[in-house]
Formats: structure tokens, C-alpha cells, sequence
């Protein structure tokens, strides 16, 4: 049994400094671990296609709305099980900001496929939210990996 | 945001627990091979620590079954485990004479705590 009960408070500043540096060294061993396969974000943004220009065929919206839950749940999983770690965009110091924008987009282009759907609008308008939906998933991706890294670097 | 009590806990003096705490304050969660290979240690030696950790509240384990049948463990710092680091390092940065710098808060520091002491 270790007895660390000697947690005194006047830790040589040798001791805090290494202790310090071992941290940072952790934290840098963890950016270097975190890059996100190459084709994560193409396979994403293909889903949200899927899925956004799915909505907006009624015969078809069901099936291309399971294909983008398992194709989410296939992609999660694998990507964790490839790297071995999570971090949610939520959780990035200036990510949040991208996963709001995403989130907007998204809405938007759902709100356009509907209207599609409904016959409000002609059928291009959902191929065209389909497409800048998949693009801004791809760069808001690539965004919050950069972030990431990025954060982790300045902070060690 | 609260800034933490600058505080050396004792379970985190120990440098390979720190290490543990400070690679998972910046991720929501590691699996233990991945830990394992960041850290450079043998898989009893990681039991070990988190055993400890887990013991003082610091870390979340949770257990999912692979596709191969083998459970993987994933961890993650638990909330109080993330105050007890802020301390930590706090205390860490004010003995090092370290002032005023960004200290681990959230995962990737999505609120960073300055210290103020």
C-alpha cells in the first residue's frame, strides 16, 4: 500500500515544476493520438447528403433516414475503436461555435426538404441544401479537429 | 465559473495518476490500451492506478463488450476527479511560481480557469 499521506503543501518547486511537465507531456501524447481518419469526414458529410436529400422524397425518407442512424452508429463506433478515444465537439474550446453552425445548417436544410416535400419549393433546392449541408459538415469537422489540436498545443 | 482551491490531493502525487487525470481532462473518454500506450506502461501497472483512482473517485470505468467478445474499458475523469485536478495543478502552478496561466478544466478546456492566487 503506498502511503502518500505526506501531501504536504511545500512541494519543492523542482518537484511541482516536474510534475507540471509531466502533465504537459501527457496532454501532448493525447494530441498526437487524436487524429481523425481521413475518410470520417467525407463518410459524415455523404450521410447528411443522404439524409437531408432522402427527406425530400417521401417514398424514400424512411429508408435513408435509417441508412444515416446505422451509418452514424457504424461511423461512432468505429472511429472510437480506431483511436480509442472520444471528445465530443461540444467539449472543444472553439468547437462549440462550429457545432452550432452545423446544427443551424442542418435545421435549415432539414426545413428546406420538407418544403420540398410538401411542394413548396422545386425539387433542386433539396439536391442544393443536401450539398452545402454534407460541405459544411466536412469543413466544421476538420475545423474542430484543428481546434483541438490546436487548444492542446498552446495550453501544455 | 468557480476557480478551483489551489490543493495538492495525494492521490494525484503520485506522477503516473497526474498523467492518467491530465490525458483524460482534455477527452471525454480513453480506452485503457490507448491510455496504456500514451502512458508507456505495462496493463497491471494501469490497473493499478486506476484502481486507485477509481477508489478515490477520481475516474468513471465503463466496460463495453468488442466485436470480438473482449471487453474494452473506457475511462473517463469523473467531476469530482476534474476539481480535484484543477487543485491539483493550481497548487502545482502556485508552487512552481507559475501565475496566472490556463489550468485543465473541462474536456479540452471548454471553460479554462486562470488562477487568480
Amino acid at each position: 500500500m503506498e502511503n502518500n499521506s505526506s501531501a504536504a503543501s511545500d512541494l519543492p518547486v523542482d518537484q511541482a515544476r516536474a510534475q507540471l511537465e509531466d502533465l504537459a507531456v501527457a496532454q501532448q501524447a493525447v494530441a498526437a493520438r487524436v487524429v481523425t481518419p481521413s475518410w470520417y469526414h467525407p463518410a459524415l458529410a455523404g450521410l447528411v447528403f443522404v439524409f437531408i436529400a432522402g427527406n425530400a422524397l417521401p417514398r424514400w425518407s424512411m429508408v435513408t433516414f435509417f441508412v444515416y442512424c446505422a451509418g452514424l452508429v457504424w461511423l461512432v463506433t468505429t472511429y472510437r475503436k480506431l483511436t480509442g478515444v472520444w471528445v465530443s465537439g461540444w467539449n472543444v474550446r472553439g468547437g462549440r461555435g462550429y457545432a452550432w453552425l452545423l446544427l443551424a445548417v442542418l435545421l435549415a436544410a432539414l426545413g428546406v426538404s420538407y418544403a420540398v416535400r410538401w411542394g413548396d419549393l422545386e425539387p433542386w433546392c433539396a439536391w442544393a441544401a443536401a450539398a452545402t449541408s454534407a460541405l459544411v459538415t466536412w469543413w466544421a469537422g476538420r475545423r474542430l479537429d484543428t481546434a483541438f489540436r490546436a487548444h492542446l498545443q498552446t495550453r501544455s | 465559473m468557480k476557480h478551483p482551491i489551489p490543493r495538492l490531493d495525494p492521490v494525484l502525487l503520485e506522477p503516473k495518476r497526474l498523467q492518467i487525470c491530465g490525458a483524460l481532462a482534455v477527452v471525454d473518454e480513453l480506452e485503457f490500451g490507448t491510455l496504456r500506450d500514451l502512458l508507456g506502461v505495462a496493463d497491471s501497472v494501469l490497473s493499478k492506478h486506476l484502481k486507485t483512482l477509481d477508489e478515490a473517485g477520481c475516474v468513471a470505468l465503463r466496460k463495453q463488450r468488442g466485436s470480438t467478445g473482449r471487453p474494452r474499458t473506457w475511462i473517463g475523469l469523473s467531476t469530482s476527479g476534474r476539481r480535484v485536478l484543477q487543485g491539483h495543478v493550481a497548487e502545482l502552478r502556485r508552487l512552481a511560481g507559475d501565475l496566472g496561466t490556463e489550468l485543465p478544466s473541462d474536456p479540452a478546456a471548454g471553460n479554462p480557469v486562470v488562477s487568480s492566487t
